[in-house]
């Protein structure tokens, strides 16, 4: 009896181990790679059933096994620093802020050069190497954008400048937006012009001042570009606009979303934003009984006749890290993604049937499940993304057709009038490379301090200038130029 | 004569302070009142009279879309989850706590110094989250419901306060107890539970609570969206910020406000059974003369 | 000496009962608290901004002392965290003696909720009540303000009002949770002390005085020692309400090193700045429990 027992112990033990070793050798054909992004990424809904549909249909579709690593949108930097000093770096993550974090990023090692993948890849490779040139660190590339590049300009509501005899050209100069804006003020309930509590955001003001606020190079040279006279023009500029109430008084406290509802329900009448939201403020604005057109300000000419869109270049990158032991899967993983439309479209937009359905018109549109969990249906991701998406296998609701042609043009027209952008020059100088994000954070202190009144414009620029005595600025600035 | 004077002085100064004092609470109340009633009724209103700049007093509207478009968003799971994880966890913690607070709080314990130093030493010196999560890793909790409940499970602010209760307590109690040859987990559950009922479950209360809105350590130990805690997607929902590829749906006040009163639901209903315990401890207060 | 060490031994075999109820307790200390610690020795490395790791010394203490953001963010915790103790710590203690003064025990009961149910907010939560609340446009408060013929104030970029928002916020969301271990605590006094004051002559007053402060003495020490050994890591609350324009009076120890740390990748830098958070915590701690063993004869631990 007891032996009968061991024997068919002993078969149960033998057929397990080969088991093991049929499923493990079935593993090493897929290879498996760990990929972290955040999660308002996959598939646009923040279900976790969904986003795991979403998960399945790429591995399908790409057949690479992926493991997920999916943190909430607001600790998406502190998790990816996180993940990357301890142990569990992931092989493939998106980087947020490219032009900041990508240099830095490479500068410290954690992700490797990308030149050669991207020479083998025909997808890559056929995209504009300008595209590439925004962030070079070392004459190398280390990254593949994750969209076209992007800018941001003002929009302003047809409706609302209708009313208040507001008459602007999509490139008025500065004076004559503060003259018009002001016709507003007299109405209490309109905020003229809203803003998030994104200081980035200053730079488009800026660029009219001809100011571009940090260190870049100016004529070859790394200059600090934020403590200078034009600089506090600038500010006053700004200041100007909110003590006079054109500027929502509010916007430190402003989400971006908060910003984006404030307008197309009307409550607002301009605000700042991506150059593909045309459609997205035509179809939200008309859900919401406050239908109107919508006309970009692509830039405010200022006082000597600078001025430009705030130029993003590369919002969000991928990007391979050092550990990562296939580099080969993840480059693919990377390379269809951004490349092929069939995945895009599924990250972008969902699984059909799941994220959207078909209604009985044959137009898809969203489903409940999906819209509960903040997914909304819009064209607006795949008009950025580099594909072609020319068969992309369900019907648009004719309504938000309606405004592509539209859109397809502002984004045409907004190449005409892009501001400034450089990468953050990592890697030169260990000095630099320690504050460069504190530094960031000490302009927008200083910049918000003056906008909000709680410093004037010298004694916040005094402490701007203390602050940088204390990193050693003036020998950072010899560093870079070395 | 003076002494019933004496007495009529004191009852009138008494009633003055009665009115006085129910007055002052009242306002105290209504301090608090007032926030948690705009967003309660905030969260019930309709879209339009949410919109635009306005702090909602008076009800305008009923609807409650907002909390039915919660449940069909498949947050109920993460509802579930986080229930399961807060009620094991407190289990947990209390085990721990309980005994241990019973022990250092003996007066002759051997060590006593010592564990009470090494205990205070923790508070002091913080634990920086990467080497916390790298010994959580390896330790191989990470990424499982294990993370959530044993690296956090411990609260010396805790400890300390159910410590400090129990020694507070009459040695004689214990002293006899022993006598008569009870062992130290009888003595425990027989004598010192029953006279600590209510720091107990003000410190239950507080392990749920803790449990129940932590955040933090979710996001740095669950890498797995369908692992994680109602928290952490109801704040997702409720403050995202976005990047250039998303466009999320917009989300209104009274969606947020309905968020936030689902998220503190289960602790509103835990609440009042956990109170009676508060008050209970009169009675007992005699048995310890 | 062999004779002590018997006793000692002797001792422990008496007590190994009690000692193994201690002793879940302190193998977490060591797994979770320990072991982590360990990490603090990084301070002295470059961790954080290069993946070749290397010993620095003392280079990050050097930085810190010469970086102006570690003064200002020092000279924030220290003055946050002592209006914190002025004006939030008698709160508890002074509403838990007046809600016991309330005859009916079911007014008593509603009462302690409604001060209670803010605790069930996490911090965001009571961040985002505030702000709403305050704001300028359509906040009740700056309502009531105009009302009374009053200028509107913009209470969250005001460097002036940010503190006192604080303070006041903190003291919505934490009161209700002091003063339930204080109701707790006095719940359980013997009413006898009580009738044998009376018997006494004491009046009410004099019963709260000379009957209830005695007896949650301990407990006052202790909370205000626990009170004392977190205040200066305070961190959830004013992550959520600060913004740019309040960083000069509201930037703390513990935001300025998950800024510096995990956010900008200089982690031994943000280990550093904690590790001397813990110096001042150390010192703090054990002077107040210095003082507590001598004026009220009470340690704490």
């Amino acid at each position: 009896m007891r032996k009968k027992i061991f024997v068919f112990l002993l078969v149960a033990f033998i057929l397990m181990f080969a088991l093991l070793i049929v499923t493990s050798a079935r593993k090493a054909k897929t290879p498996t790679i760990s990929v972290c992004v955040s999660d308002s990424w996959w598939g646009s809904s923040r279900d976790p059933d969904l986003q795991a549909a979403v998960i399945r249909e790429m591995e399908k579709k790409i057949g690479i096994k992926i493991k997920a690593i999916i943190p909430p949108n607001s600790q998406y930097k502190q998790k990816v620093g996180l993940l990357l000093n301890s142990g569990d770096k992931p092989d493939v993550f998106r980087a947020f802020q490219a032009m900041n974090f990508v240099p830095s990023y490479a500068a410290q090692g954690h992700i490797i050069p990308l030149d050669d993948y991207i020479k083998k890849s025909p997808l890559a490779s056929a995209v504009d190497p300008k595209v590439y040139d925004y962030i070079k660190i070392g004459g190398k590339t280390y990254f593949i954008p994750f969209n076209k590049p992007t800018t941001k300009f003002l929009w302003l509501r047809k409706d609302k400048a209708d009313k208040f005899g507001v008459k602007l050209s999509s490139t008025p100069t500065t004076e004559e937006f503060y003259r018009e804006m002001k016709k507003m003020t007299s109405d209490k309930n309109t905020i003229p012009f809203c803003f998030p509590k994104f200081i980035d955001n200053f730079q488009f003001f800026y660029n009219s001042f001809g100011v571009y606020a940090n260190i870049y190079p100016k004529a070859g040279k790394y200059v600090d570009g934020f403590n200078t006279p034009e600089a506090k023009e600038a500010l006053l500029y700004i200041k100007k606009l909110y003590d006079e109430g054109i500027w929502d008084k509010v916007f430190i406290t402003n989400e971006n979303n908060k910003m984006r509802e404030n307008l197309f329900k009307g409550i607002a009448a301009c605000d700042i934003d991506y150059y593909n939201r045309y459609s997205y403020y035509i179809d939200n604005s008309s859900k919401a009984n406050a239908e109107t057109d919508f006309l970009p300000l692509y830039k405010l000419v200022g006082p000597r006749g600078e001025g430009g869109n705030l130029n993003e270049a590369i919002q969000d990158a991928w990007v391979i890290t050092n550990t990562c032991k296939n580099p080969d899967a993840a480059f693919k993983f990377i390379e269809q993604e951004t490349f092929n439309p069939q995945i895009r479209q599924v990250t972008a937009i969902g699984v059909k049937g799941l994220h959207y359905a078909p209604d009985d018109k044959g137009y898809a549109q969203p489903r409940d499940v999906a819209k509960a969990t903040g997914y909304s249906m819009n064209p607006q991701f795949l008009f950025a993304s580099f594909p072609d998406f020319s068969d992309k296998g369900f019907k648009w609701d004719p309504k938000i057709l309606k405004s592509l042609p539209r859109q397809i043009q502002i984004a045409k027209e907004t190449l005409n009038h892009v501001g400034p952008c450089y990468a953050a020059p990592a890697g030169r100088s260990d000095k630099y490379d320690q504050v460069v994000l504190s530094l960031k954070q000490k302009r927008e202190e200083t910049a918000s301090k003056i906008v909000l009144g709680s410093a004037s414009v010298e004694q916040a620029f005094s402490d701007y200038a203390n602050y940088w005595k204390s990193i050693d600025g003036d020998k950072i600035l010899v560093e870079l130029n070395r | 004569m003076k002494k019933i004077n004496n007495k009529i002085k004191n009852s009138f100064g008494r009633k003055v302070f009665v009115v006085f004092n129910g007055i002052l609470l009242f306002c105290i109340c209504l301090v608090f009142i007032v926030p948690l009633w705009n967003v309660l009724i905030t969260s019930v209103a309709k879209d339009q009279d949410v919109l635009g700049n306005v702090y909602l007093i008076v009800p305008k509207s009923f609807s409650l879309k907002q909390y039915s478009r919660i449940l069909q968003s498949g947050y109920f799971k993460s509802f579930v989850r986080s229930i399961i994880i807060a009620t094991i966890g407190t289990m947990f913690s209390m085990t721990i706590t309980l005994p241990a607070g019973y022990t250092l709080a003996q007066k002759n314990l051997v060590g006593r110094n010592l564990f009470m130093n090494l205990i205070i030493i923790t508070m002091i010196f913080d634990v920086g989250l990467v080497p916390f999560y790298v010994v959580v890793r390896m330790y191989g909790l990470i990424n499982t419901y294990f993370a959530l409940v044993i690296p956090v499970g411990l609260s010396t602010f805790n400890l300390i306060l159910i410590k400090n209760f129990i020694s507070s307590i009459p040695d004689s109690l214990i002293e006899s107890a022993r006598i008569d040859g009870a062992n130290e987990l009888i003595i425990l559950i027989k004598i010192i539970i029953p006279v600590s009922i209510p720091i107990i479950a003000a410190i239950t209360l507080f392990y749920f609570i803790q449990y129940w809105n932590r955040y933090i350590e979710v996001v740095m130990f669950i890498h797995d969206n369908t692992k994680t805690t109602l928290q952490v997607l109801l704040r997702t929902l409720m403050f995202e910020s976005e990047s250039a590829t998303t466009g999320a749906e917009s989300v209104y006040d009274n969606f947020k406000m309905a968020i936030m009163v689902m998220g503190m639901l289960p602790v509103l209903v835990l609440y009042p059974f956990i109170q009676r315990y508060f008050i209970s401890g009169i009675m007992l207060g005699s048995i310890k003369g | 000496m062999k004779n002590k060490k018997v006793r000692l031994i002797d001792r422990i075999n008496q007590q190994k009962f009690l000692l193994l109820l201690l002793l879940p307790a302190l193998l977490w200390y060591l797994l979770f608290r320990y072991i982590p610690m360990m990490g603090n020795f990084l301070a002295l490395t470059n961790f954080g901004s290069s993946i070749h790791i290397k010993f620095v010394g003392l280079k990050n203490f050097i930085r810190l002392f010469q970086s102006l953001d570690f003064y200002r963010a020092f000279n924030n915790t220290l003055i946050l965290s002592f209006a914190n103790i002025v004006f939030y710590f008698p709160l508890p203690i002074i509403l838990a003696i007046l809600m016991n003064e309330l005859y009916h025990v079911k007014m008593k009961r509603l009462v302690q909720f409604i001060v209670y149910i803010p605790y069930f907010f996490s911090w965001v939560v009571v961040g985002s009540i505030f702000i709403t609340m305050l704001s300028p446009t359509s906040g009740i408060i700056n309502k009531i303000i105009e009302f009374f013929g009053g200028k509107s104030i913009y209470f969250m970029v005001s460097t002036f009002w940010f503190r006192p928002i604080l303070i006041i916020s903190y003291i919505w969301r934490q009161v209700g949770y002091g003063t339930v271990i204080y109701i707790a605590t006095i719940s359980t006094i013997d009413p006898e002390l009580y009738d044998a004051a009376k018997v006494d002559g004491a009046n009410h007053f004099q019963r709260v005085l000379h009957v209830t402060l005695p007896c949650i003495k301990s407990t006052i020490a202790t909370m205000l020692l626990l009170n004392l050994s977190h205040v200066l890591l305070i961190f959830d609350q004013i992550i959520v309400m600060q913004n740019a324009a309040v960083y000069a009076v509201s930037d703390v120890l513990r935001t300025y090193s998950y800024r510096e740390g995990l956010e900008n990748m200089n982690i031994a830098y943000g280990i550093a700045v904690g590790l001397l958070t813990s110096l001042a915590t150390a010192i703090l701690v054990l002077s107040t429990n210095k003082a507590s063993k001598k004026f009220l004869d009470e340690s704490v631990f």
